[in-house]
């Protein structure tokens, strides 16, 4: 008979025992308490499980001095290729970006009429009009022909109106779904004027949008955030022409996704004010806690979906729903020090210095036209944090999205070992740049789309590992 | 995201390959100090993280960091089975 013989003492086994049922019980300690079934219904978090490392707080991550924020008066806002002397818009920079992503693919032969037709086929759906066929009954015109007649709307507890919302919005497409009140601040957050609508918030009970105003009721009191996710493949290939079909195609997929939220809304006997164009995606982004603050300025980086987002949208209803906080992932954090996106800005319009105050493009509220002025703000100060240059940026090129370090679909766990450790620390995130580049993540050789394995163009080009976050 | 199925048959592979060298271990009458048991396991971990890392990197399609990735982690693994190894014949050669 063999002998086999352990060299760990029983004394150090019980040891190893008694540490082991320590850290247990300090997890179990920190863990939400569930009693039944229905506390989990009605738990937000029982919606959306999300990492350890995100931590909800009261405050976002970045600073904001809520007395100098107001409401930006967008009538006449000039388009960006206006604001950057490009009057023969869209395709007046496009050599530049072939230009640029062949210094960094130098073997890459250029854009090719397949990238071209790929490109123009989405942008030819890109936000356009797309209807309803039947409008939804609103649950008084319910038919009585069924089972469920016409009957008084939807009941439920915001913590279980907000767990519905989540279930019934990612089966339209949605990623996450997030939630603020319409209060003192957020309400600073929408425009003043868009185009001739000035936007109100008033005392009548049913919204009201005309040419000049866009009337938003009082009782609607909940602003939900939603985001979309942009094909995962093409983002790592922008700016590239091919790349850039993501973009019409994410906001084609947004659209549809518009609809089928207003007509659930409805259809559960509430009103659904598409504000998408009343307020800006980001900053909403990071009070509902869907991501945080980036040196992108007007993108966000999220735990789950990283540079991904796009479109991010907001809907006021007058659906009682459950409140999300702002996360502290130390997303922000690691933007401090890493500048990716910017050395990957073909045209120089994300700062690559510290966070600032200043709005940085030498406009200030007092000549602003909200207040008499003549120009129209479209950058603010207020918040501690970078901007985006509007007069470099093209908006679609989205260069950006496809370089940041955060774009990977995340089913290594290494990345998890990562966004762990920059949310305690932040002593190697230098570090976790550098591997980042060694690794060879970001932007991908824009011609080896066309030759992926077709198991790897996923339908709806969104890998499915980010699908299922 | 795991793919369940590779999950499945690394671990009979890895499982196999545990119980194979601990019963050689036995039949030669081998017994192992506890550093060398800790650094096993720590071998074996980063065996584990490579394999899981370089099998993210397909599905994330990013094949570049699926290698450098495997690499960082499997070559601290295979120089930590080694020097197990040398300990273990070292300490044998010398009873």
């Amino acid at each position: 008979m063999h002998s086999f013989h352990s060299t760990v003492s029983r004394r150090d086994f019980m040891k190893t025992l008694g540490l082991a049922g320590a850290g247990i019980g300090a997890a179990a300690a920190v863990s939400p308490v569930f009693h039944d079934l229905d506390e989990v219904t009605a738990s937000p978090t029982a919606g959306w499980k999300r990492a350890w490392f995100v931590k909800e707080v009261d405050e976002p991550t970045l600073e904001i001095d809520w007395n100098q924020i107001h409401r930006m008066d967008r009538r006449g806002q000039p388009g960006r290729d206006v604001m950057a002397g490009r009057s023969d818009g869209y395709y007046s920079y496009y050599l530049e970006i072939e230009e640029f992503v062949k210094r960094e693919f130098p073997d890459w032969k250029g854009t090719t009429l397949r990238d071209r037709a790929l490109n123009e086929a989405w942008y030819s759906t890109w936000m356009g009009t797309q209807t309803v066929r039947t409008p939804a009954p609103t649950p008084d015109q319910l038919s009585g022909n069924t089972s469920i007649g016409p009957m008084p709307k939807w009941q439920g507890t915001p913590e279980e109106n907000l767990r519905t919302i989540r279930a019934a919005f990612r089966s339209f497409g949605v990623s996450s779904v997030t939630v603020a009140p319409v209060d003192e601040k957020t309400r600073k957050l929408f425009y003043s004027y868009v185009g001739k609508q000035k936007v109100t918030f008033e005392d009548i009970d049913l919204f009201e949008s005309t040419t000049d105003r866009f009337a938003i009721p009082n009782n609607c009191q909940w602003v939900i955030h939603w985001t979309n996710l942009q094909d995962t493949e093409l983002t790592s290939r922008m700016p590239s022409h091919v790349g850039r079909a993501g973009f019409p195609m994410a906001y084609t997929h947004v659209k549809r996704i518009d609809l089928l939220i207003e007509q659930f809304l409805r259809g559960l006997g509430y009103q659904s004010i598409n504000a998408g164009n009343y307020c800006p995606s980001a900053a909403f982004g990071i009070m509902t806690g869907v991501g945080e603050h980036t040196r992108m300025g007007t993108t966000l980086n999220s735990p789950e979906y990283g540079s991904h987002l796009r479109g991010q949208y907001r809907v006021v209803t007058d659906l009682p729903l459950a409140v999300t906080k702002p996360i502290d992932a130390g997303m922000e954090r690691f933007c401090e020090t890493c500048g990716v996106c910017g050395t990957q800005c073909p045209f120089g319009a994300i700062a690559m210095g510290d966070k600032s105050w200043d709005n940085a493009c030498g406009q200030d509220w007092a000549a602003d036209q909200s207040v008499g002025g003549d120009t129209c703000m479209w950058n603010i100060p207020g918040y501690n944090g970078w901007r985006l240059d509007y007069r470099k940026c093209m908006g679609n090129c989205c260069s950006c999205m496809g370089a940041c370090p955060f774009g990977t679909a995340g089913a290594s766990l290494i990345h998890e070992v990562v966004k762990g450790t920059m949310s305690v620390t932040p002593v190697f995130n230098s570090f976790f740049r550098s591997m980042s580049e060694t690794f060879n993540y970001g932007h991908k050789e824009p011609e080896s789309w066309w030759d992926l394995p077709l198991e790897q163009i996923p339908a709806y080009g969104v890998n499915p590992a980010l699908l299922v976050k | 995201m795991f793919d369940f199925t590779a999950v499945l048959i690394t671990g009979a592979i890895l499982g196999a390959a545990i119980t194979l060298l601990v019963s050689w271990l036995r039949s030669k009458n081998i017994g192992l100090k506890w550093y060398e048991w800790l650094m096993s396991l720590v071998g074996l971990a980063l065996v584990i993280m490579a394999i899981q890392h370089f099998m993210g990197s397909q599905i994330e399609m990013y094949m570049t960091a699926g290698w450098f990735g495997a690499l960082a982690m499997g070559i601290p693994a295979l120089i930590l089975f080694v020097i197990v190894w040398r300990l273990v014949a070292v300490r044998q050669k010398a009873s």
